[in-house]
């Protein structure tokens, strides 16, 4: 059974820790700079304006998760909440509320300053979003379960930030039709695709779809992973 | 009385490399039980496996007479404390947060943490971070947090390893009193004199098989060559032996008035241990 006191305790221990971590801090900001960078002026005419969405779900969604989840292996503290009541789901719960939050903070500060206009269909967009920063945040745990400090995470993390973060500028350098037809699958170029569509009027049943594949296979890796790393 | 540990022909293996072979021990209720061996020997093993950390290839191991996988139950957690050398604690967080998070997962009362922290020794630190904290004081945060929620069967992988004398005696106290309320420890170590000091019973590891077990005192007599030191007010020492002409050389001693003092040669855990292994603690 899924004890909601439990995942609370480890909630408000990680946002008690974040708040004097300062390399998490400063990450979380990262995305205000590309939406500024980016700001939007004039019509929507391609999914790229939504890149800077997609930047903060993997900087704030998956580097901050991994961070939080390697600081936990390194540290040794990871062993010590295995040891205690705590459950696989509540440990995942508990460990993933905080970078989700702050992710949904960021996106709003994003969305704002940066001028991106979302849909009017907003229970489509937030659920687009929710499915989204699953599979962000899966990558995050396995990026943190695979690395043995905070440090390499970073290093591990950089394909990730080019791959699922920067899609859409790496699409423009790419000749290999196959190639930029796979990009199209990946999550931050379904979520562009979705959005554009939704502001367009067109249905987006189709990106749903993989984006919830996306999302049930990153869950399953991410458990996987949890049980062959989890106490290494 | 049924065993609260039952380890019976255990075998583990790290990729075709034995770990653990053939390992069998009980601990009873209310026992404090240590693992002696050195560094590699199994002892850190045996710890993951009593606590479901990790599997094995055969045998059995059950722990409040039930098996071993059953531990991975929230109820069954909270009847186990495990401190191990590389359990953390959170830097950044003072003592009372740390402990709070635990309070909050082991459905514990905030009122705990003082009565802990007087157990430890640790009253009035609780506003402190703890990376601002020693070694010593850092080991006894983890232990708090172990006893936190007041476990029947502690495990401890080497609780004193790398502390000062003043933190260690410190933690074996705390152990012994926690032992005396009815606590069963089992305790890894390659201190012989820990071992000595607060084990009912030792068991020696030496490549994952246990090679000799019993009571430290009933090993270091049955170990012992039974002779005797007289040390002289002289400076000299005589070898005498625990029969009827060592105790008339005792007598004439005492009588000539030259006797200083009498020393029983039984062996230490560690004379004992190197006699068995061949090899030494450390």
């Amino acid at each position: 059974m899924i004890s909601v006191k439990r995942i609370q305790a480890v909630v408000i221990k990680d946002y008690r820790d974040l708040l004097k971590n300062a390399y998490m801090l400063s990450t979380a900001v990262i995305p205000l700079f590309f939406a500024l960078l980016l700001n939007q002026e004039g019509e929507v005419q391609t999914a790229a304006v939504f890149m800077p969405i997609t930047l903060t779900m993997v900087i704030v969604g998956s580097f901050i998760q991994a961070a939080v989840i390697a600081e936990e292996k390194e540290k040794n503290t990871l062993r010590g909440l295995l040891l205690s009541p705590l459950n696989t789901v509540e440990i995942f719960i508990g460990k993933s509320v905080i970078s989700a939050v702050a992710s949904l903070i960021m996106i709003v500060a994003v969305v704002l300053i940066g001028n991106i206009p979302l849909p009017d269909q907003m229970l489509l967009t937030t659920a687009a979003m929710v499915i989204s920063l699953t599979i962000f945040i899966s990558i995050g745990t396995i990026l943190g379960l695979v690395s043995r400090t905070v440090m390499e995470t970073s290093v591990i993390g950089i394909p990730v930030l080019f791959i699922f973060g920067m899609g859409d500028i790496f699409q423009t350098m790419i000749e290999a039709e196959w190639l930029i037809d796979a990009m199209g699958y990946l999550p931050d170029q379904q979520i562009g695709q979705l959005l554009l569509q939704l502001n367009n009027g067109q249905a987006v049943g189709d990106h749903i779809l993989v984006l919830s594949i996306w999302a049930v296979a990153s869950v399953i890796v991410t458990i996987y992973i949890y049980k062959k790393r989890r106490f290494d | 009385m049924n065993s609260i540990i039952d380890v019976t022909n255990v075998h583990k293996e790290y990729d075709g490399k034995k770990a653990l072979d053939d390992l069998s021990f009980s601990i009873q209720p209310g026992e404090t039980f240590g693992f002696l061996g050195p560094s590699g020997s199994g002892k850190t093993t045996t710890i993951k496996l009593l606590t479901a950390q990790e599997g094995y290839q055969s045998g059995n191991v059950h722990v409040f007479g039930a098996s071993v996988e059953k531990l991975k139950h929230p109820k069954q957690m909270k009847r186990i404390g495990v401190l191990t050398d590389n359990t953390g604690l959170y830097e950044r967080l003072t003592v009372e947060a740390n402990l709070r998070l635990y309070c909050k997962l082991y459905d514990v009362s905030y009122q705990r943490i003082d009565e802990v922290l007087h157990e430890v020794g640790l009253t009035g630190e609780e506003s402190k971070i703890v990376s601002k904290l020693s070694k010593g004081m850092r080991q006894r945060v983890t232990l708090a947090r172990t006893i936190l929620h007041k476990p029947e069967l502690l495990f401890l992988d080497e609780p004193t390893s790398a502390l000062d004398p003043v933190s260690t005696e410190r933690i074996h106290s705390i152990l012994r009193t926690l032992n005396e309320e009815g606590t069963t420890i089992f305790l890894t170590t390659h201190d012989m004199y820990e071992a000595e000091r607060i084990c009912d019973r030792v068991a020696f590891l030496n490549k994952g098989h246990i090679q000799l077990q019993g009571p430290p005192r009933d090993l270091r007599v049955s170990h012992s060559d039974s002779s005797i030191t007289l040390l002289l007010k002289d400076g000299r020492e005589q070898l005498v032996g625990n029969d009827h002409e060592g105790a008339e050389r005792i007598g004439a001693a005492i009588a000539s008035q030259q006797l200083a003092s009498v020393h029983s040669n039984e062996p230490t855990l560690g004379d004992i241990f190197a006699r068995v292994t061949g090899k030494e603690l450390f």
